[in-house]
């Protein structure tokens, strides 16, 4: 009988090797995988490399010392909450290598991976800073920077429902980066609200199907989110993090 | 200087849009613009949501799994989508979004954009800001004139990193409303009671001034 299903976060994770590039999903708490992350950050694994978008997701790994290089569109989200701190100071000391990539050709070089394709051309960059390093080359009159596939050696996801199966459906806007992380990875492990039997998942609603998955687990951690209300209210939603204003 | 209160400025870049647009809104102040319409308008967030509902200010119906890119928490609507990243960045790079309003640290006068890094040595960065202005049709920059310090923010050349080259066409500010134009900045509205030379001072490329100069459109 197949049944990804494992008995705790810590069985889950419990192979990574130091040294491993982790792709993690999620946007500010929603879709953010926790209590794979926490595991983790407990297993004291050292020098990894984390791809994701905001240090809400992977703040415990920070925390832990774990990470020698960040890929991330945002990495400076959230840094007023003091469990995120270390991360800026890590990275003025030049303990912690931190790589900007613009939210959407982040989204596309993990689905270019996952999906067995090689480099491609994207215009997002052209005039900036972004463009550093990059080969650059003009079709139809318009310029591109050529992107590279960002593979991924586990993705950490965060479902709402899972099967045995590894059939994933995902609340809400919590989907964000976890389809394409799950696509991307060579082992993926996906924490779920709930476990359910197969045909408990609506196939019509089957956000990540199975194939993508290999582990899946029952979160038990909550997101800090008295911070981010209290933000919310404070700021009248006008600024929730850094950010332009 | 007496500008328009942070409210009206999101009503004037609120009268931008037309019923049927598909429109994003940037973090901070523009993020608060869905707020203030009543035509049917279909706002789009780069965290993955199509047509949801304006701010929940109830902390009891508040959903951490239900955010805008801001991660301010918003509502669902009928006619509401959820989706994944690759695919909103398919709607933002590939032109699908008509308009997107956006805060900034600098605006040129030839439409680039600052609105990213401050200071070097602090770590801030675009989120998908960079996407966005590479794929919307029409870019327009909501901030207030200057900086609290009263530093220019509309400037001959940004001093800061660019987030996208030549891609603002409308700057709608505290002070005024001013089209980029290729001859350069088209002053079209001004708020009551403030004269020309007042403008002009907390600008720094030379404005020219439309036939048509009226008050500001509230």
């Amino acid at each position: 009988m197949i049944n990804k299903f494992k008995n705790s976060p810590e069985e889950a994770i419990a192979d990574i090797p130091d040294g491993s590039t982790i792709g993690v999903g999620g946007f500010s708490y929603a879709g953010s995988p926790l209590t794979l992350v926490k595991a983790l950050a407990v297993r004291k694994v050292k020098n990894l490399t984390i791809v994701g978008m905001t240090p809400t997701s992977y703040g415990a790994l920070i925390e832990s010392g774990s990470i020698q290089k960040l890929i991330s569109p945002y990495p400076s989200w959230g840094l007023k909450a003091r469990h995120l701190n270390p991360l800026e100071e890590l990275w003025r000391r030049g303990e912690l290598e931190v790589e900007i990539i613009p939210m959407g050709s982040l989204a596309e070089r993990l689905r270019a991976a996952g999906a067995g394709l090689g480099p491609f051309y994207c215009p997002v960059g052209i005039g900036t800073e972004m463009e550093r390093g990059k080969e650059k080359r003009v079709f139809n009159n318009k310029e591109y920077l050529l992107e590279f596939p960002m593979p991924l050696d586990y993705a950490f996801v965060k479902g709402h429902k899972g099967d045995r199966f590894g059939n994933v459906c995902c609340r809400l806007t919590t989907k964000n980066y976890n389809p394409v992380m799950a696509m991307a990875a060579k082992i993926t492990i996906v924490e779920v609200d709930e476990m359910v039997e197969p045909g408990g998942i609506d196939p019509e609603a089957t956000h990540i199907p199975g194939i993508f998955v290999n582990r899946v687990v029952l979160t038990q951690e909550k997101p800090k989110v008295d911070w981010w209300l209290k933000q919310v209210v404070k700021t009248k939603g006008r600024r929730v993090d850094e950010g332009a204003d | 200087m007496k500008g328009l209160t942070r409210e009206l400025m999101c009503l004037r870049a609120a009268n931008e849009l037309k019923e049927g647009m598909y429109v994003n809104l940037g973090t901070g102040l523009p993020s608060q613009v869905k707020d203030f319409v009543e035509e049917e308008i279909i706002f789009q967030s780069e965290n993955g949501a199509l047509g949801y509902a304006p701010t929940i200010w109830d902390e009891e119906l508040m959903d951490y799994e239900l955010i805008d890119a801001s991660a301010v928490p918003v509502g669902m609507k009928p006619g509401v989508s959820f989706f994944d990243v690759s695919t909103s960045f398919v709607m933002l790079r590939g032109g699908y979004i008509d308009v997107a309003i956006v805060g900034a640290f600098q605006v040129s006068e030839r439409g680039d954009l600052a609105n990213y890094k401050e200071k070097k040595d602090v770590l801030s960065t675009p989120g998908g800001i960079m996407d966005i202005c590479s794929g919307v049709k029409r870019v327009i920059v909501l901030m207030e004139h200057v900086t609290r310090e009263g530093k220019i923010k509309i400037v001959n050349e940004c001093s800061l990193p660019v987030t996208a080259k030549g891609v603002v066409s409308t700057i709608i500010t505290d002070l005024a409303y001013i089209d980029v134009t290729q001859e350069g900045l088209l002053l079209k509205e001004i708020v009551p009671g403030l004269s020309l030379e007042e403008v002009q001072t907390v600008t720094e490329p030379k404005l020219i001034v439309s036939k048509s100069l009226q008050e500001f459109m509230l």
